[in-house]
């Protein structure tokens, strides 16, 4: 008792004696039982129970989103990180405890950080999904003056905002997408560590992108010195102490919290992917040969983009040719403008001509088509519009109002979208259920964040995925070793246990690259890519024994 | 414990506050609302100010109001527990304590003697790494000095009103009004020493872990670590906050007394 601080109202008594005794009372018994009922409302009966549902009826939570909310809210004490797939409503169970503070009185100021595109999606969820009501951070606004706003990190970490905001002591801190915040080193990480918040919630569907110190970082912002120092925590993987190892993963999970797809069995969409197997058309071959055999002094990385872009559109590998061409004292100039000419001259591209093959197959079913290139994604806008199918480009450079008008036309009046990689974060699509990965890229960790614009809450068909890969060219490659084990890293990423798993691959951008550009011959980066997957295999399924072991 | 039947609440509400209300159908009403409703709830200050400059008459707005579907008509507005207008209605409720006077409605042919019962409605809020509120309505004879802790239930079974019954008249307290709230915030007392608090004790443990952890992190004196105690402290550290919600006196005969027995 005495460790408690107890706050006694001492004004109430004395003002109730002063109105019996000077006849100041009310005279309507009925305003006074409903103000009594209207309290009994407002209670909050219990110290482990979601008041919050009751204010929201219109919203239909799924039992793991309920678990999410009570797990943080009443064992995690509102610092955690939510990690749940792509997807699977990481927006809804934030909402929702942000709700339940809200309730209990216990956040009033509340500061969401997220990226610009998604601001006015945010504001709009919480009004109409919580009834809270967010303002999106406009110039000349007061910080102190808003309760509840959003604003994107980009804009809240420059000056002035980056002081105001650090002075000010918040109740309750999101950042959305915050793998943004894995580098210590940045200035994004410094400043969500200096802003003052009582509860904090990280929002990210890739916790671990690249490297296990991602993860320390972000539990540091959560609970610095739940994982010990640094170099601790980095010794107790590299030296290969599974004691120490386990430890830490039951730490991780005090923290975090994760659901799958697959853990999610009462999610009935379901995933179509398929590949479809294109044959360059002979002209195309001769020019894609002519880059892959230029003489072995030109730079493998730059041979490997040319490759690449040639996998995707004309037009992308002719841009990236200028580019070099621009360059003073190119010393390939004359091999890259014979390449160059003979570009100019090559027929639509195979790709391009199944894409539209596809999208009249699905007869006005509305179409998403990524693709890593711009020049690709002007091209077939183009190309498109020859064949009288109506589309919209999408770019993570628009700017948010932009992009909301896009996804806006994309939906009511085109039935293409047209995305570029940086377009694969955080825009939700669930009104269509059909994507193209017009190419691929490095990492199939990107193709998860793709589809997952589209198979997500609201969805109601299932989806398919079509994978346009051209035969014999390094999509080939890519595409048999490593995509065919896509289901792999969807494991790694699908445990906390295998998110610690990835220790022994450190990288895997980096590490598909310089195979691919280092290899000396074509065995050699089958080898080398098969042993990469290799070591993520082993490293998975040692987990999983441990896993289902016990169950 | 949320409001059993929003539409008859809401009814209540306006109908207390002069508003004439009437049933659209099943589920819809129509509440005009008075000038002075429109200005507490309808949040346009900018046109009463105008009306006023222009010494013009102003038009209260009406207002029809259902459940929480999907209205075709935008002049529909759901009203449902957690909707911004129901919670209007609540908070407009609860902003201020409200106090009363009443007397226990008696239909006899006899001289009847009505007690004087002193009354608060109070909220007890717990809170540490949870929180949790306990809501008491506290009752004392001022004549025989019985206590209930259950008096608002009561009460809102009983037939109330403003004004005393014919034939009726009130005994004069027997215990003074401050030796009465002396009792009732005594009761109080006793009843936060007999807990265990079990919370605060287990919300102690957790901060005092959390603080420890820190150490591990930072070496040293560091301004982030100061920043961090100050959070985890905000997160853990237990209180208890007492808030009278209400309270008055009423007179009620003294089978008032003999009901809560039972």
């Amino acid at each position: 008792m005495k460790h408690i601080k107890i706050q006694k109202d001492h004004t109430f008594l004395p003002m109730l004696k002063e109105k019996i005794k000077t006849n100041q009372t009310e005279s309507s018994w009925e305003t006074f039982s409903l103000a009594y009922q209207a309290e009994l409302a407002f209670m909050n009966a219990s110290f482990d129970e979601l008041k919050s549902i009751d204010h929201v009826p219109q919203v239909e939570f799924l039992p793991y989103q309920l678990d999410v909310a009570k797990k943080v809210l009443f064992h995690m004490h509102g610092r955690a990180i939510l990690a749940d797939e792509v997807g699977l409503g990481k927006t809804i169970e934030a909402g929702l405890i942000l709700k339940e503070y809200i309730i209990r009185g216990l956040v009033k100021k509340a500061l969401i950080l997220v990226p610009a595109s998604l601001v006015n999606q945010w504001v709009n969820e919480l009004r109409i999904k919580f009834n809270i009501h967010a303002v999106s951070y406009r110039k000349n606004y007061n910080w102190e003056d808003i309760d509840i706003v959003v604003c994107s990190l980009d804009m809240a970490k420059k000056d002035p905002h980056h002081q105001t905001i650090i002075n000010i002591p918040y109740d309750f801190l999101l950042v959305d997408e915050a793998h943004r915040l894995k580098n210590n080193k940045t200035l994004n990480n410094a400043f969500v560590r200096n802003i003052q918040k009582k509860y904090c919630l990280l929002l990210t569907a890739t916790p671990i992108q690249n490297s296990l110190s991602e993860i320390y970082h972000l539990i540091s912002i959560i609970r610095p010195g739940l994982l010990g120092t640094y170099e601790s925590f980095m010794d107790a993987f590299e030296e290969n102490e599974h004691e120490q190892q386990s430890i830490l993963k039951q730490l991780v999970q005090k923290v975090l919290v994760r659901n799958t797809r697959k853990d999610i069995e009462t999610h009935s969409i379901k995933r179509f992917l398929s590949t479809e197997w294109i044959a360059f058309t002979s002209e195309e071959q001769e020019v894609y040969n002519q880059i892959e055999h230029l003489t072995s002094h030109f730079p493998p990385f730059t041979k490997l983009t040319l490759l690449r872009a040639l996998c995707s559109s004309r037009e992308a590998c002719y841009l990236s040719i200028e580019k070099l061409l621009k360059e003073d004292n190119q010393p390939f100039r004359k091999e890259l403008v014979n390449i160059s000419n003979k570009l100019s001259v090559l027929p639509h591209h195979i790709k391009a001509k199944k894409a539209v093959e596809y999208i009249q197959s699905v007869k006005g079913e509305k179409v998403i088509i990524f693709t890593e290139f711009r020049a690709t994604q002007f091209y077939l806008q183009w190309y498109l519009q020859q064949h009288g199918i109506s589309s919209v480009p999408f770019r993570g450079g628009f700017k948010s109002s932009k992009k909301d008008w896009m996804k806006q036309l994309f939906e009511h009046h085109a039935q293409v979208l047209i995305a570029t990689e940086a377009g694969g974060e955080g825009i939700n699509l669930q009104f269509c259920h059909h994507l193209i990965n017009y190419d691929l890229p490095w990492n199939p960790m990107k193709i998860e964040q793709r589809i997952g614009r589209i198979h997500r809450f609201g969805q109601k068909y299932n989806v398919h995925i079509t994978h346009l890969a051209l035969e014999d060219t390094l999509e080939d490659r890519l595409m048999r070793i490593l995509y065919e084990k896509v289901g792999l890293f969807e494991r790694i990423i699908g445990r906390v246990d295998d998110i610690l798993a990835l220790r022994e691959t450190p990288n895997i951008d980096h590490a598909i690259q310089s195979i691919l550009t280092e290899a000396n011959s074509e065995e050699d980066i089958r080898d080398q890519l098969t042993q990469l997957s290799t070591i993520i295999e082993q490293n998975t399924s040692e987990d999983e024994v441990e896993h289902y072991g016990h169950s | 414990m949320a409001i059993p039947d929003i539409h008859a609440f809401v009814k209540q509400y306006f109908t207390a506050n002069y508003c004439t209300v009437s049933e659209v159908d099943q589920h819809i009403l129509q509440v005009e609302l008075t000038e002075e409703m429109d200005k507490k709830i309808m949040n346009r200050p900018f046109y009463w100010h105008y009306i006023e400059a222009t010494q013009g008459k102003g038009e209260p707005k009406t207002l029809l109001l259902g459940p929480h579907w999907e209205y075709k008509d935008p002049t529909i507005e759901s009203i449902y527990f957690g909707s911004t207008r129901f919670q209007q209605i609540l908070k407009d409720l609860t902003k201020e304590p409200s106090f009363v006077q009443m007397f226990e409605t008696v239909e006899t042919k006899d001289k009847q003697a009505l007690h004087p019962w002193l009354f608060v409605n109070m909220k007890i809020t717990y809170q540490s790494m949870q929180t949790k509120d306990e809501i008491f309505s506290l009752g004392l004879n001022l004549i025989t000095g019985h206590i209930t802790i259950h008096m608002m239930d009561h009460l809102l079974q009983t037939n109330l009103k403003p004004t005393i019954s014919t034939l009726c008249y009130v005994l004069s307290p027997i215990i003074t009004y401050d030796s009465g709230l002396k009792r009732l915030e005594k009761i109080l007392d006793v009843y936060l020493e007999e807990q265990s608090h079990q919370w605060a004790v287990h919300s102690i443990q957790e901060m005092d872990n959390e603080l420890q952890l820190l150490d591990h992190f930072y070496e040293g004196d560091h301004p982030d670590k100061e920043r961090e105690i100050k959070a985890i402290q905000k997160r853990y550290k237990p209180t208890i906050t007492f808030k009278y919600m209400s309270g008055g006196i009423v007179y009620l005969t003294p089978s008032f007394q003999k009901k809560e027995k039972h």
